[in-house]
């Protein structure tokens, strides 16, 4: 990480990357309460349920995290100011939990035109916003590190998934005439492989070697980032004009994944904190990104097993993005309650350490429920219409035990922050 | 003066002590802590409170870092 540009001054305030944070806890109870009808009885990709409840993980899980992480690093550890938290709030985070809910919705309800195209323009809105404070603020800015490099080719890769997603939505409505398919997996690949791999790998470059004492990631992991994005243009542009050559550009993409689970094993195995649980969950994020990614190669050429789709968004979202999200947010989010009560100067003793916020053990239990979520989950793929009450009731649980320990934070950091108030008062 | 070693503990715990510490320094005290690698989340915090730095190499891997008022 670029040390000149570390600067703790132009960090948001504290609620703006806590409401991403809390809405994704929200929206994590949101899954659980829609995998309670059982209108999947079947393995099928393309089922409205499956539709809805993948973009409530993506976008209102995985999503909501990622931007608020991603606000947060970019004003931190990129110089990337936040001067106008409040115009941020209005502009990415409403129109983005608003789009959520209405594509969310608008799936549920026999694909409805209205409320997917409504849902399309709100969140190219706050994604438009989102890249430009991104995009703007660190072609400005002096830092040239790999995370603030990754970070810009993740927010590039999600402009272009928003794109696609808002042509796929016109294309359904019968506004545009585009071909459906090739938009589809287009917009599938860019929003897996370009925002949320490419964002795990900048952001991994720095919370890695920090929290688990490793040496850095090399030089050569931000060349792979380059090349995931250039991949993923051969791959829209062969499913446009070449399907039949698609198998090149796709296969090609495994191997920056597997490049990057063979390098971050390299540096674990290095790692002076190998007893930390942020240790164990990356373990699980390498093996799902590998996983994930196999299974989803697997797909093209082999569909005699209609569960093969849905175990493999299972474990690229669910495996590899919802286990690097929670993993980070146990380090982070902790972190920054006590920076930012740190910063407000409190009397000695008033202000607990990291861990009196956030203890190991509830980052252990989480990676557990994590686990069975998972266990649940990948048998869901396999029968939805048996296992789906398992998966609500894990989904539900993750979701409960996410939310108890966002509120006792919540609460911990509101006590300190009366506290020092009311000594400064005196 | 020694350097208290402080690589056993699980970030950011280092960071906590040695803010903790920076807050009562003296003047002309120097402070040092043994640490696993260059602390660069650490420094911007520092220098917000007034305080100098500077490192050494410890010789075995890890970074000995010395504090005193600016």
């Amino acid at each position: 990480m670029s040390q000149a540009w570390l600067s703790y001054d132009d960090a948001p305030p504290f609620w703006l990357p806590a409401s991403f944070f809390g809405a994704a806890m929200l929206w994590l109870l949101t899954l659980g309460c829609l995998l309670l009808p059982a209108d999947m009885l079947a393995a099928n990709r393309y089922h409205p349920q499956l539709l809805a409840l993948t973009h409530a993980l993506g976008l209102g899980v995985l999503g909501n995290i990622m931007s608020g992480a991603l606000l947060q690093m970019l004003a931190v550890a990129s110089g990337v100011a936040t001067r106008h938290a409040g115009r941020l709030l209005l502009g990415i985070f409403l129109p983005w939990q608003a789009g959520t809910a209405l594509l969310v919705g608008g799936f549920l309800h026999g694909f409805s035109p209205l409320a997917l195209q409504a849902a399309a323009v709100l969140l190219c809105a706050a994604i438009i916003r989102l890249a430009w404070h991104g995009l703007y603020g660190l072609a400005r800015s002096p830092a040239r590190d790999a995370s603030s490099r990754g970070m810009a080719l993740a927010l590039v890769a999600l402009l272009v998934t928003a794109l696609l997603g808002l042509c796929l939505v016109l294309t359904l409505s019968g506004q545009l005439p585009l071909p459906l398919m090739p938009l589809l997996h287009s917009h599938v690949l860019w929003a897996a492989l370009g925002w949320l791999f490419l964002l795990v790998l900048a952001v991994s470059q720095t919370v890695i070697p920090m929290f688990l004492i490793t040496p850095p990631y090399p030089a050569w992991t931000l060349i792979t980032g380059r090349a995931v994005l250039v991949l993923l243009l051969a791959c829209s542009l062969a499913l446009l004009f070449w399907p039949e050559q698609l198998w090149l550009p796709a296969s090609l993409l495994l191997i920056p994944v597997l490049a990057y689970a063979v390098q971050s094993w390299r540096l674990l195995r290095q790692s002076r904190r190998p007893a930390d649980p942020l240790w164990w969950q990356w373990q699980g994020v390498i093996a799902c990104l590998l996983l994930g990614g196999m299974s989803a190669w697997l797909c093209s050429s082999w569909t005699a097993w209609p569960s093969l789709p849905l175990l493999a968004g299972l474990w690229w979202l669910g495996g590899a993005g919802l286990g690097a999200t929670l993993a980070m947010l146990g380090k982070i989010l902790p972190f920054l309650a006590w920076l930012h009560l740190k910063r407000l100067n409190p009397p000695r003793g008033l202000l607990p350490s990291t861990h009196g916020f956030l203890p190991e053990s509830a980052q252990l239990r989480m990676r557990h429920l994590h686990l069975l979520w998972l266990l649940a989950g990948t048998l869901w793929c396999w029968q939805p219409g048996r296992f789906h009450l398992l998966f609500a009731l894990a989904t539900l649980e993750l979701a409960a035990y996410a939310l108890v320990l966002g509120g006792k934070l919540a609460r911990r950091y509101r006590a300190v922050q009366r506290a020092v108030s009311a000594s400064t008062a005196r | 003066m020694s350097p208290v070693d402080l690589r056993h503990l699980a970030p950011p715990g280092p960071m906590e002590i040695i803010l903790d510490a920076a807050e009562q320094l003296q003047d002309q005290q120097t402070l040092a802590w043994i640490l696993p690698h260059h602390p660069t989340p650490l420094l911007p915090l520092l220098t917000a409170q007034g305080i100098d730095y500077r490192f050494e190499l410890s010789g075995d891997g890890g970074v000995i870092l010395f504090i005193s008022k600016a």
